[in-house]
């Protein structure tokens, strides 16, 4: 495992850039990761998928299902690729400090 | 054509192909040889020592897979691939091969020969087409399978996220870390949606014992293509059906079948228990392709007849459709519409016409692909292939390519199919190819035409 | 020369007819007694008849067909005379299908359509980069005997070289284990000792798939069975 400069913290990565300690993330590593991503500059768009992402997930330790981000944020999957352009499940969920969602993902 | 970036999109992931087996020693190629002399205590003996006896070497295969076809290269000749595992067996395990080696092609197992075999095996997507067109018979994909189950049971490798898929699936149930209040909380999610796409109150039966049917869907619909499940659901409620889903047991993948037999067999397992327990009649496994596979073939010929049948969910709807037991209104879905064969479903389970039962009625305008049925190009995300994050340029360039130009041929603005892998790889194909096109699962669009 | 052949002939082909039969039995027992496990057909699938399904898909090669017309062609063309050949071949046991007058000029033309054929497939392992690039140099000798072999029977044939009762009468000697001289002649020998070398490469190499396509075509072509 790599550890990387991330907000200026030196934070472990797995092997798909993915951060390994969700709870070290804020919102500089967001946006260092969002470089990362493509996906820098972030708008208030990114910041409203980030956010959701997050919360769902400090509640219930996993992504949430595309269907129920695009509806929350009212933004449609091509949209979100804009946003993200590796997509909700590598784009997105890495921003927003996830591990990296497994399963045909 | 081979351009720039098909070339840097193969040679970066074998790098990471490379990286992943990592150091092989000496000591692990003599634990690899052990597991190819022991051919016969495969599951599957018999094809296997066929297939190593019989290629002609003629090519044939090659002008029929979607790989080479794209990018023909040495490597990616499906007889190449599996001359691999041939050679070795030859050199090693025949009195021909000991005494002329290379003169007939026999090849010693070495360090590199080892990592040449895990690079070739993964590449492969397993769709089994080439075996469709070989004059002898030959199914190269069998062959690929059993070199990835002597890596694996050799030394425990496989590929990154087919590994972690396993682990989630062998300590939780299913292969992406989900647990029992998550399930919960996305169906009540998408008995919400039905609610306000239909207007309809259904609620998804949870642990009902002695339900006629128990479906298992691939838990990558959760995550990837809910409105599947909407759809499913949907069926169910308006054909009335006597069904259940369990809250232990929600995901029917099982990557066993791509590369390691204890695994296949510990998954499979779980699956028949939770029926077992359900006490169901029929076990319906939802839009996926390999586990159709596995629980319909692979399954009852290894351990023997399951005490309920298992049928796919298409079969379900299909037979709803002959029997007018659900109505459906075409012009829900005026768009023209494609269909893409998942290699499993259609070549391995014969689930070939049920799909187009249900979307002739589904849909306005419904438009074949060509080739098609039993002889469709893979996606390119067959074989768990599609599972790697790091995959991905290798698939969008390359695996994947013959799909891409095959939709575009169709002009259709939706390609509707039947497997969560190839949901996700079309997804990955159509927003790297910019298409104007949209993936569905034939339930996404069944419930879009379901009426009361 | 002649005489070291016409030793070699009698005492090789005592040796390639025990592994002919011996070899090949090994390995169709080799097969047999394996389980075949795992439910692995291929779709579309036959719902019975399966034995005329797979009889079809051995002898007509539908999906050669679809793939590589050209080859489809030659092996067809190539399979025909070869077992037309084949059986003419039992005139060595005394078995005599008409007057040579009819029967050697069919000989020579099902030789001559052999011959094209063989050139055609070296032709294409040498052209084709597909096909190049995966044969092994046994492959390619193999081939290129299989057209010396060709030649010489279709010569032999052509011009009457040797009487069919001379021949016969010295396979039948051999097989009767009173083996007598061959009939000196070089060309004769030659196709006999050349022959004799492809009753090893149809056990070990790659025409044993005349045999175990039985066996693989079964397990894609299984009845269904849902
Ligand atoms: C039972 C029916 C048979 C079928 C359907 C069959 C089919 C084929 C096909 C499709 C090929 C072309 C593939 C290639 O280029 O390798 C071929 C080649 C060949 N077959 Fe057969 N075969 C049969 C029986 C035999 C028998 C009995 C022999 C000889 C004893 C034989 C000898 C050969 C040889 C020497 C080649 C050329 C291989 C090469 O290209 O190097 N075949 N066969
Ligand atoms: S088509 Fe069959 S015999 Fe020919 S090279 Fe491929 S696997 Fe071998
Ligand atoms: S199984 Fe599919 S991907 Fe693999 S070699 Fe055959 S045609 Fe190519």
């Amino acid at each position: 495992m790599a550890k990387i400069l991330l907000g200026g913290m030196e934070i472990e990565v797995d092997e798909d850039g993915f951060i390994q300690e969700p709870e070290r993330w804020n919102k500089e590593v967001a946006e260092d990761l969002a470089k990362i991503e493509m996906a820098y500059p972030m708008s208030d768009d990114h910041w409203k998928v980030v956010n959701y992402l997050r919360n769902y997930y400090l509640e219930f330790e996993i992504a949430p299902p595309i269907r129920m981000l695009t509806k929350q944020t009212g933004f449609d999957l091509k949209y979100i690729y804009q946003l993200f352009p590796r997509g909700p499940a590598v784009g997105a969920c890495k921003v927003a400090g996830l591990p990296k969602p497994t399963g045909c993902v | 054509m081979v351009t720039e970036a098909k070339v840097k999109a193969v040679e970066g992931y074998e790098k990471t192909l490379e990286r992943w087996l990592g150091n092989v020693t000496k000591e692990d190629v003599k634990k690899v040889l052990e597991m190819v002399g022991k051919i016969d205590k495969l599951p599957y003996p018999r094809l296997v020592k066929l297939y190593l006896d019989l290629c002609s070497y003629c090519g044939a295969c090659a002008e029929e897979c979607h790989i080479y076809k794209t990018y023909p290269k040495k490597e990616f000749n499906p007889a190449y691939r599996t001359s691999l595992l041939r050679s070795v067996y030859l050199r090693h395990f025949t009195l021909i091969g000991k005494t002329f080696r290379g003169l007939i092609g026999a090849k010693e197992l070495d360090e590199k020969m080892l990592q040449e075999w895990f690079i070739r095996f993964y590449q492969c997507t397993m769709c089994r087409r080439c075996g469709v067109f070989c004059p002898f018979g030959v199914d190269n994909m069998a062959l690929v399978r059993t070199g990835r189950v002597f890596i694996s049971a050799a030394l425990g490798k496989t590929t990154l996220d087919m590994g972690r898929g396993v682990d989630s699936h062998l300590s939780l149930g299913n292969a992406s870390f989900m647990k029992e209040a998550v399930f919960k909380h996305t169906v009540k999610f998408w008995e919400e949606e039905i609610k306000e796409k239909k207007g309809w109150e259904v609620k998804v039966p949870i642990d009902k014992i002695g339900a006629e049917m128990y479906l298992i869907p691939p838990n990558t619909d959760f995550f990837h293509s809910l409105e599947t499940m909407e759809g499913i659901t949907a069926m169910f409620h308006a054909a009335k059906a006597d069904w259940t889903m369990s809250s232990k047991i929600f995901d029917v993948v099982n990557y066993g079948v791509f590369y390691d037999d204890d695994v296949w067999e510990k998954i499979i397992n779980m699956h028949i228990e939770e029926a077992k327990r359900l006490k169901c009649k029929i076990l319906v496994v939802g839009e996926c392709g390999h586990a159709l596979k596995s629980l319909m073939m692979l399954g009852p010929s290894l351990l023997g007849a399951f005490p309920f049948k298992v049928k796919s969910v298409l079969e379900v709807t299909a037979d709803y459709i002959k029997q007018g037991k659900i109505k459906l209104n075409k012009e829900a879905n005026p768009e023209p519409v494609t269909y893409h064969d998942p290699c499993n479903a259609a070549r391995m389970c014969g689930i070939i016409e049920e799909p187009r039962i249900i979307l002739k009625v589904v849909c306005k305008d419904f438009r074949e692909m060509v080739p098609n049925r039993d002889r469709n190009y893979c996606c390119g995300g067959g074989g768990g292939v599609v599972l790697e994050t790091a995959s991905h340029d290798y698939r969008v360039e390359v695996a994947g390519k013959m799909k891409v130009d095959q939709i575009k041929q169709t002009g259709a603005k939706i390609v509707a199919t039947i497997c969560a892998n190839c949901k996700v790889e079309l997804d990955h194909l159509i927003t790297y190819h910019k298409l104007d096109v949209r993936w569905a699962g034939v339930h996404d669009l069944v419930l879009n035409a379901l009426m009361l | 020369m002649i005489t070291v052949l016409s030793y070699l002939v009698i005492i090789f082909g005592y040796i390639a007819l025990f592994v002919f039969i011996f070899g090949l039995t090994y390995r169709i027992l080799g097969w047999a007694r394996l389980p075949t496990g795992f439910y692995w057909g291929l779709y579309p699938r036959p719902t019975k008849w399966t034995f005329s399904s797979v009889i079809w898909k051995i002898f007509a090669l539908p999906t050669l067909f679809t793939t590589d017309k050209q080859l489809w062609i030659a092996a067809i063309f190539f399979h025909i005379v070869l077992f037309m050949s084949v059986a003419l071949h039992f005139e060595l046991l005394g078995v005599h299908f008409g007057p040579e007058a009819t029967i050697d000029p069919i000989g020579a033309c099902a030789g001559i359509i052999a011959l094209i054929a063989v050139v055609y497939y070296i032709q294409r392992r040498l052209g084709i980069t597909r096909s190049k690039e995966i044969s092994a140099l046994a492959t390619h000798f193999w081939l290129w005997l299989l057209l010396v072999q060709v030649g010489i029977g279709t010569y032999l044939r052509a011009f009457d070289v040797v009487a069919p009762e001379v021949y016969s009468a010295f396979a039948i000697s051999v097989l009767t284990f009173k083996p007598t001289l061959p009939p000196p002649d070089l060309w004769f020998l030659f196709h006999a000792f050349i022959g004799e070398m492809y009753l090893f490469y149809i056990v070990f190499g790659k025409p044993v798939h005349s045999i175990g396509q039985f066996f693989s075509q079964y397990i894609l072509a299984k009845p269904e069975r849902r």
